[in-house]
């Protein structure tokens, strides 16, 4: 993983760039293939922000996202947002 | 609609669910439609699954059968006993665990608790070493997804009301973060404008939104207590009602604390995307906003005399959905009991309804995505990508 400039010529049409926005507010953005599950995204991700994988959500449009599906399938645009969000629970221990 | 009735009776609480659905069969209208040449009540079932759920039944396809005939019973013949302990064998934890890891503990837990503890405490061993059945937001999500499209495409219901997802809170948790810390910074990072899309209708399949309706529909979860109350936002009356389903003193505190964020923040978003005028709520005059300025919190208002949890349950999750649900009738939660063994079986039992029916038409997707504008890439020179 490096960290790359947008230059339109070099960026192939194939890719897309997502935001994944954590709940405090911070970002970090990834280019992948609109043909790559997202579990890399995820992972890389997870890795970045020494997540566990299992403790969040990643939401988009307010549905959550499958490792399995890919940014065409969810027909997701150039600059998308995905949120990354804890697993909230709640039984009420008293 | 006698909800009195409902509340305690599954009997009576099956029947009246399928009369909605019923009624949802001229409620496509709005949706782009994958099978046009269809119309039939299968056809609407098609909006009422969200992808989530539905994948959980094709990795186990052969199993659908046997569901789908224990499903056809309880339509048909009401639940009673003999189905209910029938339907608790019926789906199986491959089923349940492909969903994902926390839903097989809680609907398994919910589904087995009145004769299989024993045997659900050893299946659980290997989760949280004590016995907390959490309604995990997931579960959440999916209950008022169904509830504001149920309501959306039934045309006879006059109230109208719009859901968020448990994602909302979190917004909002950070944004009085930066709000508190300085008022000035209310839109520094986004996070308002993330709320803007919430507040427009782009943020959540089943597009509503705000100025279209009467209240919003808030899960809020309370991190602290691991609980979960339902706040409704009134915007004619300026106030979030709150139902709780545990009331004590230490709690209270709790949970006004974060419904107050709640009730800061909201008018000043309100205010910032223009609502009001597409509201068409004249705050110069209107009886509940003339005195107030838009940092003014919403007032908060604790609803009393609500069914409460049994003091060692867990169900608040439940309880929060059900409050939604009566509420989303247009009519009052009443203070009588709720049948939480019957409620239970019901939501677990309509929700396998909705993902086997989506799975009868072949539906894979919801076509009901938001319209939202296309978002400006934020992406500069110096940003960093990291290429996957």
């Amino acid at each position: 993983m490096s960290g790359v400039t947008q230059e339109d010529d070099k960026k192939p049409a194939d890719h897309i760039n997502l935001k994944v926005k954590s709940q405090d507010g911070n970002e970090v953005f990834f280019r992948i293939k609109r043909s790559t599950q997202l579990k890399k995204l995820m992972n890389a991700y997870c890795d970045r922000q020494s997540i566990d994988l299992n403790a969040i959500a990643f939401l988009f449009d307010g549905r959550r996202l499958r490792p399995d599906q890919t940014p065409d399938e969810l027909e997701m645009d150039e600059g998308d947002e995905i949120d990354a969000m804890l697993h909230q629970t709640g039984g009420s221990l008293a | 609609m006698d909800y009195v009735g409902v509340e305690t009776s599954p009997q009576q609480f099956s029947p009246t669910v399928d009369q909605n659905l019923d009624e949802n069969q001229d409620g496509t209208k709005g949706c782009t439609d994958l099978h046009p040449d269809k119309t039939n009540i299968e056809i609407d079932s098609q909006h009422l699954i969200p992808d989530e759920l539905l994948q959980s039944i094709n990795l186990d396809y052969n199993l659908s059968e046997k569901i789908v005939h224990h499903d056809d019973q309880i339509t048909d013949e009401k639940l009673d006993d003999t189905n209910l302990s029938d339907l608790q064998f019926t789906i199986p934890d491959e089923l349940l665990s492909s969903l994902n890891a926390y839903r097989r503990e809680s609907i398994t837990r919910h589904l087995l608790a009145t004769c299989e503890e024993e045997q659900s405490d050893e299946h659980f061993n290997d989760k949280k070493s004590e016995s907390v059945v959490q309604d995990h937001c997931q579960h959440i999500d999916v209950c008022f997804y169904y509830l504001t499209k149920k309501s959306k495409y039934d045309h006879n219901r006059s109230y109208k009301f719009s859901i968020v997802d448990c994602n909302f809170m979190n917004i909002i948790r950070s944004i009085h973060d930066v709000y508190s810390a300085n008022a000035a910074n209310l839109t520094v990072g986004g996070q308002v404008a993330h709320l803007n899309e919430y507040i427009n209708g782009f943020c959540i399949h089943v597009v509503v939104p705000w100025h279209t309706v009467e209240d919003i529909s808030i899960p809020v979860n309370i991190k602290e207590k691991h609980h979960w109350v339902l706040a409704i936002l009134s915007f004619l009356e300026r106030c979030i009602f709150l139902y709780d389903s545990y009331t004590s003193s230490d709690h209270y505190s709790t949970v006004l604390d974060v419904t107050e964020k709640l009730a800061a923040i909201i008018p000043l978003c309100l205010q910032h995307c223009g609502f009001y005028v597409k509201k068409e709520i004249d705050v110069e005059n209107h009886s509940r906003y003339k005195d107030k300025d838009s940092s003014d919190m919403f007032d908060v208002l604790f609803q009393e005399s609500l069914p409460q949890q049994l003091g060692r349950s867990l169900d608040c999750g439940v309880y929060m959905v059900t409050y939604a649900e009566c509420l989303s009738y247009g009519l009052k939660v009443l203070a009588n009991e709720f049948d939480l063994n019957a409620l239970h079986t019901r939501y677990v039992a309509l929700l396998w309804k909705y993902e086997t029916r989506k799975q009868d038409v072949n539906v894979h997707s919801d076509v009901e995505a938001p319209l939202r504008p296309a978002r400006k890439s934020r992406i500069t020179s110096v940003t960093e990508v990291f290429d996957v």
